[in-house]
């Protein structure tokens, strides 16, 4: 029998510390908690965490739920032909939203940099069907393609910086303005040279600086803790 | 025993979940379901064959537990489950981890055993501590009659010989709520001990033992129950706890569940209970010690009178049988539980304290069970939820932690410590 010296409560057999205060039990007497007395404790050390969401199980019926509608639509286009090719468009567009939201759920652990890469690959593509419906040529290789890749880089971008480690909400809505406005930029400049002007950053500008000022309360906010401790007072709900 | 002067029971195939148990369903998430757990320590180890031949045997003459819930169009109902007794488990480190209804053979309880303690984690859809004591109770008598003991029934002991009364399966809430007053059911937001979470489904439970001679004599010099004294001594450590943080001053408040069977006579094993809400405000100044016994005394009598708590019964059953809830589907329905309870359920409590009371046993019993433990499952927003009940001269307080600092465990315990009463402490810590 122990007791603990900080709290002075009784301690059961083979405890190595008190529960309550973590005070280390020395009993010279029982120098050590040992075996037989430590296998009394009140309780085992087996944690059981219980089952996870059936996620797949979920998604599968997602994507049995988006597949019937897709199919019912090819086999109406292909039984009237004369329609065009609109099946096209549902299936497409079905896809990208497959792709986007559903497929996520199969995995266990995915990589994130890979399901980026697979999105962007899918938004490519979607663009691409209407590229070639439409038949231009120009603006899929000028504007959409560079549109998508600046996109995906900053949401790499993003996404390693997030994975360095755990950042708090004002920080990273910092991180989401910045990359705002180095987005905007860049599609500015792509924009301006499909349609052959000077690359000036009129809108872009306009987004830029309504960034800037907001980057500067929330950087305001992360470094004044009393600042901060007045916002969630005035704004907990 | 022959049931004194209940009908015998229809063969329920099905039935309704009372009124209390259907806010339940709603608020389970992946993360946490409304779970509470009852132990029973003996004088003997557990043999775990003996136990599931006692468990089958008992829940022949529980068939309100012998349930699975099921989904309706507009209600979640009881089935009979039908299936063999839920499996017999080592006990595990991390109890009242959340349900999903589709595991252990579909039933609403868990069964463990660990040395000389049989554990049940109940689902509060299922039953109030009241039904799981006698659950329980009877299964620790069964088994102990299995190793040869003979105990009898008496006490929270029902004999399992006889059969299950109607009035064991009513909805009493049906019976009972008969008052057209309406009362304030929000009572603002309170004040929540914040702390570092542990990994979701795993707590902190700490038990206190304590010679209820002692903890009663402490309570009663100062002219209080034991229910309001520990209450007082947690809103004492909230009050003092939230001045030491550099947060918004709010209302302190404490939950305190009240058996409705004490005012309204009834046998059911289902639930029927009710909480009320005790609560400080830090703003009108510094209290005491002795001025927290007293308004707490003063509010536990206030609110623990049967015509409030028929109003407060009635209100929700009014909202039960609102036409326009009723024609709500269930999906619907179980948002809106969903989203009332994160806006106003525990908002309005900073922690929870069930006192059960002292349990009776049968005389053959008393002698070979060392101890009962009560243990509410862990909150959302109260971090450390409480639960006590006596049996014998023992007297254990539990408290379910879901935060790695125990600082208002140790502050309550020496409290105890310091009013002269000896505490033992168990823990699933380290």
């Amino acid at each position: 029998m122990s007791y603990c010296v900080e709290c002075g409560v009784e301690l059961e057999n083979g405890a190595a510390s008190c529960p309550l205060c973590d005070t280390p039990v020395v009993n010279p007497r029982s120098p050590q908690p040992d075996g037989g007395a430590a296998a009394r404790r009140a309780y085992s050390g087996e944690v059981v965490l219980p089952a996870g969401i059936r996620r797949r199980y979920v998604a599968f019926l997602i994507s049995v739920s988006l597949a019937i509608p897709n199919i019912i639509c090819v086999i109406a286009n292909l039984l009237y032909p004369d329609t065009g090719v609109w099946a096209l468009y549902a299936v497409s567009s079905s896809t990208l939203a497959w792709v986007l939201f559903v497929q996520p759920f199969f995995w266990k652990k995915v990589n994130p940099y890979f399901l980026l890469a697979l999105d962007t690959v899918a938004v490519t593509l979607y663009i691409y069907i209407f590229f070639v419906v439409k038949g231009e040529t120009a603006w899929f290789y000028r504007t959409a393609v560079p549109l998508v890749a600046v996109l995906a880089v900053c949401l790499a971008a993003f996404v390693f910086w997030f994975r360095l480690e755990k950042r708090d909400w004002p920080r990273i809505v910092i991180a989401v303005l910045s990359l705002t406005c180095v987005y905007s930029a860049c599609a500015g400049i792509i924009l301006h040279t499909y349609l052959g002007k000077k690359p000036v950053a009129a809108v872009s500008l306009i987004v830029c600086l309504s960034c800037a000022v907001m980057i500067g309360f929330f950087a305001y906010v992360t470094r004044n803790k009393r600042f901060r401790a007045w916002l969630s007072r005035r704004f907990f709900v | 025993m022959p049931n004194t002067g209940q009908t015998a029971p229809k063969q329920r195939h099905w039935f309704k979940l009372d009124n209390a148990a259907t806010i339940f369903p709603g608020q389970n998430t992946q993360r946490w379901s409304n779970i509470f757990r009852f132990s029973v320590v003996l004088d003997r180890e557990v043999k775990p064959d003996l136990l599931e031949r006692a468990l089958e045997e008992t829940l022949a003459r529980f068939p309100c537990f012998d349930v699975r819930i099921r989904r309706g169009f507009f209600w979640y109902y009881f089935e009979k489950n039908g299936a063999a007794a839920p499996p017999v488990m080592p006990d595990i480190k991390n109890p009242c981890y959340r349900i999903r209804f589709n595991e252990n053979r579909r039933f609403l309880f868990r069964v463990y055993y660990r040395h000389n303690r049989i554990s049940v984690d109940f689902y509060h859809a299922l039953c109030d501590g009241y039904g799981a004591s006698r659950f329980i109770c009877t299964l620790a008598a069964r088994y102990l009659n299995l190793d040869g003991i003979h105990t009898g029934a008496g006490g929270a002991v029902l004999d399992t010989a006889s059969q299950a009364s109607e009035g064991e399966m009513e909805d009493s809430f049906e019976r009972y709520a008969s008052s057209k007053a309406k009362l304030r059911r929000f009572n603002g937001f309170a004040y929540h001990a914040k702390g570092t979470r542990l990994p979701h489904h795993t707590l902190h439970l700490t038990t206190g033992f304590m010679p209820l001679d002692r903890v009663s004599a402490v309570a009663k010099s100062s002219g209080v129950t034991i229910t309001e004294y520990t209450a007082a001594v947690l809103l004492d450590i909230m009050l003092r706890k939230q001045a030491l943080e550099q947060r918004k001053t709010k209302r302190v408040s404490i939950q305190i569940p009240v058996n409705l069977r004490n005012h309204f006579p009834s046998q059911t094993l289902r639930n029927f209970v009710l909480c009320m809400n005790i609560g400080i405000d830090p703003m009108l100044g510094d209290y005491t010690f002795e001025e927290i016994l007293r308004a707490v005394k003063l509010g536990v009598r206030t609110e623990n009178d049967p015509k409030r708590l028929n109003a407060l019964m009635s209100a929700n059953r009014r909202l039960q049988t609102n036409p326009l809830m009723r024609a709500l589907p269930l999906a619907l329905k179980k948002a809106g539980i969903g989203v009332h309870f994160r806006i106003s359920g525990e908002q309005s409590t900073s922690v929870l304290l069930t006192n059960f009371g002292k349990v009776e046993l049968p005389a053959g019993m008393r002698g070979h069970v060392e101890s009962l433990i009560f243990a509410s499952g862990p909150g959302i927003l109260n971090g450390a939820r409480w639960g006590a009940v006596s049996c014998g001269n023992v007297f254990a307080l539990t408290c379910s932690n879901v935060y790695r600092e125990t600082d208002i465990e140790k502050a309550v315990f020496t409290h105890f410590i310091r009013a002269g009463v000896p505490v033992r402490v168990e823990s699933n810590k380290n």
